[in-house]
């Protein structure tokens, strides 16, 4: 019985042991077989595609198509393609749409009128600017030219989308572009965008380009907004203000002053304002005001010279109190 | 075993659709245009082939009582490779025939190959016969494609000649689009069998009479 029992244990590990050998070699040779073969997969799935939308946009051509220079200076153009002797197939993302995100690819023959309009990416509101993908609304567009691409009521004859002025507006943009884009084009040999890499803008520092230490200095004054004071080396001080009188409690600003007590930037570290109003207060338009004041600064509607955010004239003024208060903070440390 | 015993097995006397009646499933399935027949016929033929090679390989180290699993392992290895080359290189086969590439793994030939002549034979004798079942498959995949094509769509060589269309022999009208559908592929297939096997019996049936009329 045991003697069995032995027998059997070594066959178990024999049997796991070369069915997992056998999978292992097998796996190995399929990574690689995968390793090689996926690109050219998604290269022959991404030429479906473009064939497919080719056929949708200008019906009738099934050549292949040739990547061509655009010339132009339209950034809402994309890519110009030659569809053989046809025309143009022009890929655009539509400018002023509801939600942003609206890329079209428009064929237009040599006659410089569309053949027809595919939607490639939206975001536009479902059941509103959504049916911009509708086929009926994108045959709208089928033989217009740069002159008649225009909705009704912008004195053309498109109906546009019912409920969508906006994307339809963005849809007459997008396709007017394109056909626009077909009479700048070079037919040298293609040289590939470098599209510039989006810059990520610069955060906003107190005192820009500083990197040295902060250390933290004793603030005699008696402002309770002031929280801290630090001296940035030989650069000048940090004050981080809590200013009271904004529109929602909580706004923290630091500001940048320099040794002879100007402004050298300023920072809104937290905020509870309104996105869209009081948030503004956080853009550059707004801040780089404050750079080089002296003194008491003051909003223009209460005699000084800094715009408050139109809309938001509470945290603006909170943030212009915000900032007198750092200057006058180190005007104290004398 | 010599390459023509094997041939002769592999494409007549054991034919492994008319006589041994395996893998019929994708027989009925792809057999509607000349370009699938051949395309499929000739997948088979390398996944039998290699996974004949390396079974044969490993018949001495594969253990008994697992060996069914350890087969099914190399032959869906073999299939998977076939698969991503396909969409990788003939896409358009690779959509025509759709599901049935993947299905080879459980195409009775393979495995009943494996079982039957892999696992007993050396690797060259294997390798061999991969080979001519793998041509015996085909040819009967080209027969059928070639008539079922002509019945049912009035076209020869679709997907190959003439940029994919196929040379019009039938005109369009006269078609009979039965023959491509699964009703034709039974009714095609039941007509090659029986005459494969009727050419099969000849000869022995011409020997019976002739031994029963001396007897």
């Amino acid at each position: 019985m045991s003697e069995v029992a032995k027998k059997n244990d070594s066959g178990m590990l024999k049997l796991t042991g070369t069915l997992g050998a056998i999978c292992a070699v097998c796996a190995l040779a399929l990574g690689m077989v995968n390793y090689f073969t996926e690109p050219m997969i998604a290269e022959v799935q991404e030429k479906k595609k473009t064939a497919a939308i080719s056929a949708e946009v200008m019906p009738g051509f099934s050549g292949t198509l040739t990547l061509v220079n655009y010339t132009g200076s339209d950034k809402n153009v994309r890519s110009v393609q030659k569809a053989g002797e046809d025309g143009f197939i022009v890929e655009v993302s539509a400018p002023g749409s509801f939600s942003g995100v609206l890329t079209l690819m428009v064929g237009v023959d040599n006659d410089k009128s569309v053949t027809g309009v595919s939607v490639l990416e939206s975001q536009e509101s479902p059941g509103f600017g959504s049916k911009a993908s509708d086929p009926e609304i994108r045959a709208q567009f089928v033989g217009k030219t740069a002159e008649t691409v225009k909705l009704v009521k912008d004195g053309g004859e498109l109906d546009g989308i019912s409920g969508a002025t906006i994307t339809s507006r963005a849809l007459v943009a997008g396709v007017s572009s394109a056909i626009a884009a077909t009479d700048e084009t070079n037919d040298g040999p293609y040289v590939p965008v470098e599209k510039p890499e989006e810059e990520e803008p610069a955060p906003a520092e107190p005192i820009p380009g500083y990197t040295g230490e902060l250390t933290a200095v004793e603030y005699g004054g008696f402002d309770t907004t002031v929280h801290s004071i630090s001296q940035a080396g030989d650069q000048g001080y940090v004050v981080e203000v809590a200013p009271e009188g904004s529109y929602e409690a909580g706004l923290v600003i630091q500001v940048g002053v320099s040794m002879d007590q100007a402004v050298l930037g300023v920072v809104i570290t937290e905020s509870n304002e309104t996105p869209s109003i009081g948030g503004r207060a956080a853009e550059p338009e707004f801040l780089d005001q404050f750079v080089g004041k002296t003194g008491e600064v003051k909003l223009v509607v209460d005699g000084g010279e800094i715009d408050g955010v139109s809309g938001a004239t509470l945290t603006s003024q909170a943030v212009t109190a915000g900032v007198s208060a750092a200057l006058a903070a180190v005007a104290t440390l004398g | 075993m010599n390459f023509k015993e094997q041939f002769k097995e592999g494409l007549i006397t054991q034919n492994p659709v008319t006589v041994q009646l395996l893998g019929m499933c994708s027989v009925l399935a792809v057999t509607t245009t000349l370009f699938n027949g051949i395309g499929m016929g000739l997948s088979v033929l390398v996944v039998l082939t290699c996974a004949n090679v390396v079974i044969s390989l490993l018949r001495k180290i594969i253990p008994n009582k697992i060996r069914i699993a350890c087969y099914i392992v190399v032959i869906a290895t073999f299939v998977t490779i076939v698969d991503l080359l396909l969409k990788a290189l003939l896409p358009d086969l690779s959509e025509s025939l759709g599901t049935f590439i993947p299905l080879i793994v459980v195409n009775c030939i393979i495995l009943g190959r494996a079982e039957a002549f892999a696992a007993k034979n050396s690797v060259a004798a294997s390798a061999v016969d991969g080979i001519c079942q793998g041509i015996g498959y085909t040819i009967i995949l080209v027969i059928m494609s070639m008539f079922r094509e002509l019945l049912g769509a009035g076209t020869f060589g679709g997907g190959i000649l003439n940029g994919g269309l196929g040379i019009r022999v039938i005109p369009e009208e006269y078609a009979i689009a039965a023959m491509t559908r699964p009703v034709g592929g039974f009714l095609t297939l039941a007509f090659v069998i029986a005459a494969m096997q009727y050419f099969l019996n000849k000869p022995k049936k011409v020997t019976e009479k002739k031994e029963v009329a001396s007897a």
